[in-house]
């Protein structure tokens, strides 16, 4: 996301260190910025906000909070609390109905009226067009700015558009409905594009027609123009694998849209609203409603998180004492306090005598007015910084194993009341309603999923001390959390275990701020939020630079894998008789596994033979046989699908005797090595040979490979040949011929070869084939012939004769 | 310059034998595993859930006849981390490397199929001061000079903390040269402790034990180490190249 380094000094108390600072503290402790830009009088830093810290830092203030943080310097985030006009009201204005309830998590509407619709004033301008963004009207660029100020998208509907729109006096509101599109309904949008909808695609309407793609782009029938002079402003949240779909489904992609995907925070809309009822009332004029209507039906409790200093030094391998981590968690803003876990809960218990039972109450919704027996001790715990898996079944596997002598306050009783081993109908004292209450599992759901029980278990309670019990009753006895004497009650009757979730070691108890979508719940024990996830946040601020380097205790090198060492056996075999190993593609034009999105026509099919590939590589070679060497002898060791997928060899050569040679070596080396030969090549099937072969007993491998080589760039232009043919007397060697060969052959002497060699007494006859080559133009015969020249001189000044 | 000698062996191979007996030597084993995976071993284990915009990490190829095995090309080899922790317990110490896909146009720095380098290591105490130490060991006996490990905040679904590896450039140590951008420092991979989801996946206990992961790309490695610009070189077959090695 492009930020401005003056707009975040908007929100900052005290004046920023040079914009190459900033970004370095984001780079190093929370997002790289990759490049920083001078436009005008300000800075833009492109920052890469991680993939899930969107939802609290695709916005100004949120990059402004983090650079604070980091920084630190004191955060002003801007004010959420606009007091409009009570003589304007929304909720006679318009009606919101929300059918499609299932992905609309939030939805605010303000009306403002009498605004005068115009340019924006240079202020907001600048704002705008510093990040490469145009400048539209003063109502248009309000809600921009709101969406880059605050990460919540918001939207203008200009409200006379809207059917029905009455005037002020009229008793009869508009009709808003956020629902699922009709199949076939079209919109056209602001940019004059119609998208065809259908029932997966949520809309906001009026009762003729849909108004907005909900949560990806306006439609062009509502839209602001210069004679507007009644809006509606709407913040909404809306469930993000709904906007996901909706924006791929139809190709369209928007700034709202990457927002909404990636999850936006429900809190996050109401205070968009008031940020966006201040800045058009400033902009455009108008008179701002003085209410708000605000769809809010579920409103989630905050993510608890317990850790302890020694739980992150354990992770980061970091050594900060309980200052340190105190210190960092007062400046990531987190409400954080610390308490001794089962006195806690001890202490937390009581207060929640007579809420009612709710089977399969959500610690998240439900608490801390409705619980189920293990939701009841789930929340407890999470309280008190220990997170326990949310189902029975769960917290029993979880727990530390007490016997009943070492029953302790704060240890939970685990019973079994359906005996019956049937599901049973169960009337909800509160309501009557009735409900089946299953027979509990005797399988674990997210703990260690899947571990059994020999019998099952269907409640549980916390042990108060003094013989009491405390327990979220079910609705065949008591039906709210009770505290009863555990040896009478009936819900006790049928004790099957005691359980330990906690010493009393103090430890730090997290409230995870409305913003923080990313430090979110997980299965299992994470029920209230995952640990890891807070160690990260304590980590990255105190700095990873510094964590010291620690080596891992010593441990022996295993025996090598099996495949590892028979397919590298092989290569060793190949190499050593003049092979060279080759890789090639695995996309190819013939095959037997398709794919279904290919890069192109002719890579359809997954190989299923190393044949194509080596073929096509064995034209190449041969073609630049000169360069490479004579014969081309390649192999490749590669994965093939037949359809199965296995590993398979491939040999290729043009000389039979070589083939034959080198199969039997290989026959010889490797027991039950066998291969088909085909016109063109050796092919064997490597899975099927390593799995009847016994395990390898080695732990290394023979060395290969000489160290510091660095690349030569592969010529693009022609090669050209010459051979050359000398008499020396019979004391000077091949290698001295070569050595006076490529000293005086100049640069462009690329490879050198000996054809032949033919001894008299006295003299010996050597023959080479020499090939020059530039990589930086190409050669002519002149300059080539100068380069033999000079060679030819050197040999008949040793005496040599040339043939 | 060079004559017909023995044969050649391809760089990549080189390389991962390199690789081999650099982990080796500090105790870790080679794990391996299927090319075509099925999607709970490439993203679901991984805690990548299908319709999530994690997904849009990584480019994937679908297999036309996909069933619940087999559905895809994998994208990492982080799969085979999963099948070995279903089979083995803690303590672990492995590398998994090998041959990936990713749906991706090609060009002299990208490849629609290459060679990743995975490492996992599991047990009651490793950290990111552990990764960092095992890291730095491998930079220096690969690259051939002492080199310094440096951690940036990252994200990947299947670790956190997540964090980007840089290196301390070898070729210009530290003061700045083309490879590293002037800046001193080369990105070479990316890192963290294995999710507590990952783990919980797998059936071990996350309270109990801990772990780092780290994958990087082969070809990168070897692209850095020896000067080659164009990766698509490595896959063409042609012996200019691999007599080079």
């Amino acid at each position: 996301m492009k930020v401005s380094y003056r707009w975040l000094q908007d929100y900052i108390d005290a004046p920023l260190p040079s914009a190459e600072k900033v970004a370095e503290a984001l780079t190093m402790h929370a997002f790289e910025v990759e490049t920083v830009e001078e436009v005008g009088d300000d800075f833009v830093l492109d920052v890469d906000v991680l993939p899930n810290r969107t939802h609290d830092c695709l916005s100004h203030m949120g990059i402004a909070r983090e650079v604070a943080l980091l920084l630190d310097l004191p955060f002003k985030p801007p004010v959420f609390d606009f007091k409009g006009d009570p003589s304007v009201r929304t909720d006679c204005a318009i009606a919101l109905s929300v059918p499609a309830e299932k992905f609309v998590r939030r939805a605010v509407k303000r009306v403002v009226f009498d605004v005068k619709v115009g340019p924006s004033p240079e202020w907001l301008k600048v704002k705008l067009e510093t990040l490469g963004q145009r400048s539209i009207n003063n109502i248009v660029d309000a809600t921009n700015f709101v969406m880059l100020e605050t990460g919540q998208p918001v939207h203008a509907f200009d409200y006379d558009k809207i059917a029905d729109g009455s005037p002020p006096s009229s008793p009869e509101p508009c009709n808003i409905v956020i629902r699922l599109a009709k199949e076939g309904e079209t919109i056209t949008t602001l940019d004059t594009k119609t998208y065809t909808l259908n029932p997966s695609n949520l809309v906001i309407a009026d009762s003729e027609k849909a108004l907005d793609i909900a949560g990806v782009k306006g439609g062009a029938n509502s839209a602001i123009d210069e004679n507007t002079t009644r809006v509606l402003l709407s913040a909404c949240t809306f469930h993000p694998t709904s906007v996901r779909k909706t924006s791929r489904t139809l190709n369209l992609l928007t700034d709202a849209s990457k927002r909404f995907e990636q999850e936006v925070s429900p809190a996050l809309a109401e205070k968009a609203m008031h940020r966006l009822s201040e800045i058009v009332a400033q902009v455009a004029g108008g008179k701002v409603a003085g209410d708000i209507i605000d769809f809010y039906p579920r409103k989630r409790n905050p993510y608890v998180i317990g850790v302890a200093t020694d739980e992150v030094n354990k992770l980061l391998g970091s050594k900060m004492s309980d200052k340190d981590v105190e210190t960092i968690l007062t400046r990531l803003g987190f409400e954080w306090k610390q308490v001794n876990p089962v006195d806690e809960v001890l202490r937390l218990a009581p207060t929640l005598v007579g809420k009612p039972y709710k089977y399969g109450a959500s610690i998240s919704y439900d608490a801390p007015n409705h619980f189920d027996c293990s939701s009841f001790i789930s929340y407890l715990f999470a309280h008190a910084g220990v997170a326990v898996p949310r189902v029975t079944v769960d917290q029993y596997i979880f727990g530390d194993e007490i016997s009943e002598n070492d029953l302790q306050p704060g240890d939970i009783v685990f019973a079994r009341n359906n005996t019956t081993g049937e599901e049973k109908e169960v009337e909800i004292i509160a309501t009557g309603e009735k409900v089946v209450q299953k027979v509990e599992h005797t399988e674990t759901r997210d703990f260690m999923k899947g571990t059994k029980l020999p019998v099952g278990l269907d409640h549980n309670g916390i042990y108060l001390g003094d013989g009491k019990i405390i327990q979220a009753s079910g609705m065949w006895h008591k039906g709210s959390v009770v505290i009863e004497d555990l040896k009478e009650t009936p819900s006790f009757k049928n004790v099957r275990g005691y359980r330990r979730f906690s010493d009393n070691t103090p430890r730090y108890v997290v409230t995870v701020p409305f913003e923080r979508l990313d430090l979110h719940a997980g299965p299992g024990f994470m029920i209230s939020g995952n640990m890891a996830d807070l160690i990260e946040e304590i980590g990255r601020v105190y700095g990873y630079d510094k964590i010291t380097p620690q080596e891992l205790p010593p441990a022996p090198a295993p025996v090598l894998n099996k495949t590892f060492y028979y397919t590298n056996k092989v290569r060793d075999i190949l190499v050593d008789v003049g092979f060279s190993e080759v890789m090639t593609y695995a996309f190819q034009e013939k095959g037997q596994v398709e794919l279904a999105n290919p890069l192109a026509e002719d890579k359809k099919y997954l190989c299923q033979s190393l044949g194509a590939g080596l073929s096509k590589a064995f034209e190449e070679n041969s073609r630049n046989a000169p360069l490479v060497g004579s014969p081309v002898q390649i192999f490749e060791i590669g994965t093939i699908f037949s359809p199965e997928e296995h590993i398979e060899l491939g040999i290729m050569t043009d000389d039979k005797k070589v083939m034959s040679e080198t199969l039997a070596i290989l026959e010889k080396e490797i027991p039950g090595f066998t291969a088909k030969q085909t016109e063109k090549g050796i092919y064997a099937d490597l899975s099927g040979l390593i799995e009847k072969l016994p395990d390898s007993t080695e732990k290394d491998l023979p060395a290969i490979g000489a160290k510091g080589k660095t690349f030569t760039p592969i010529s693009a232009f022609p090669f050209i040949l010459r051979d050359i043919a000398v008499w020396v007397p019979a004391l000077v060697s091949s290698e001295d011929v070569q050595k006076l060969i490529t000293s005086n052959a100049g640069g462009w002497l690329v490879r050198i070869d000996q054809f032949d060699e033919y001894k008299k007494e006295d003299k010996t006859s050597y023959a080479f084939h020499l090939v020059f080559q530039s990589n930086k133009k190409t050669l002519t015969d002149d300059e080539i012939n100068g380069a033999m020249k000079n060679v030819e001189e050197k040999m008949k000044g040793e005496g040599w004769t040339v043939r | 310059m060079g004559q017909q000698s023995n044969g050649h062996y391809h760089p990549l191979t080189i390389a991962q034998r390199d690789i081999a007996r650099i982990f080796s030597g500090m105790g870790f084993d080679i794990a391996e595993g299927p090319e075509a995976e099925s999607e709970y071993y490439n993203f679901d284990a991984l805690n990548i859930p299908a319709d999530h915009p994690a997904r849009d990490l990584w480019d994937t190829f679908w297999l036309k006849e996909a069933t619940e095995d087999r559905a895809l090309l994998r994208t990492h080899t982080s799969p085979v981390q999963i099948r070995y922790m279903e089979t083995h317990k803690p303590p672990i110490r492995i590398i998994a490397p090998g041959k990936v896909y990713r749906y991706e146009a090609t060009d002299a720095t990208h490849e629609a199929q290459f060679y990743q380098l995975e490492g996992l290591v599991v047990d009651e105490t490793t950290n990111l001061g552990t990764l960092k130490g095992v890291l730095a060991r491998f930079f220096k006996e690969f690259f051939g000079k002492e080199a310094d490990v440096r951690l940036r905040p990252s994200y990947f679904p299947f670790v956190e903390p997540a964090v980007e590896v840089d290196m301390s450039c070898f070729l210009c140590e530290g003061k700045g040269c083309n490879v590293c951008k002037k800046t001193g420092w080369i990105e070479i991979m990316g890192a963290g402790m294995v999710h507590p989801k990952v783990l919980l996946n797998v059936g071990i206990d996350p309270r109990k034990y801990q772990g780092f992961a780290f994958g990087a790309g082969i070809d990168r490695l070897l692209m850095l180490k020896h000067g080659i610009t164009d990766v698509r070189l490595l896959y063409t077959g042609d012996l200019r190249l691999v007599n080079q090695f």
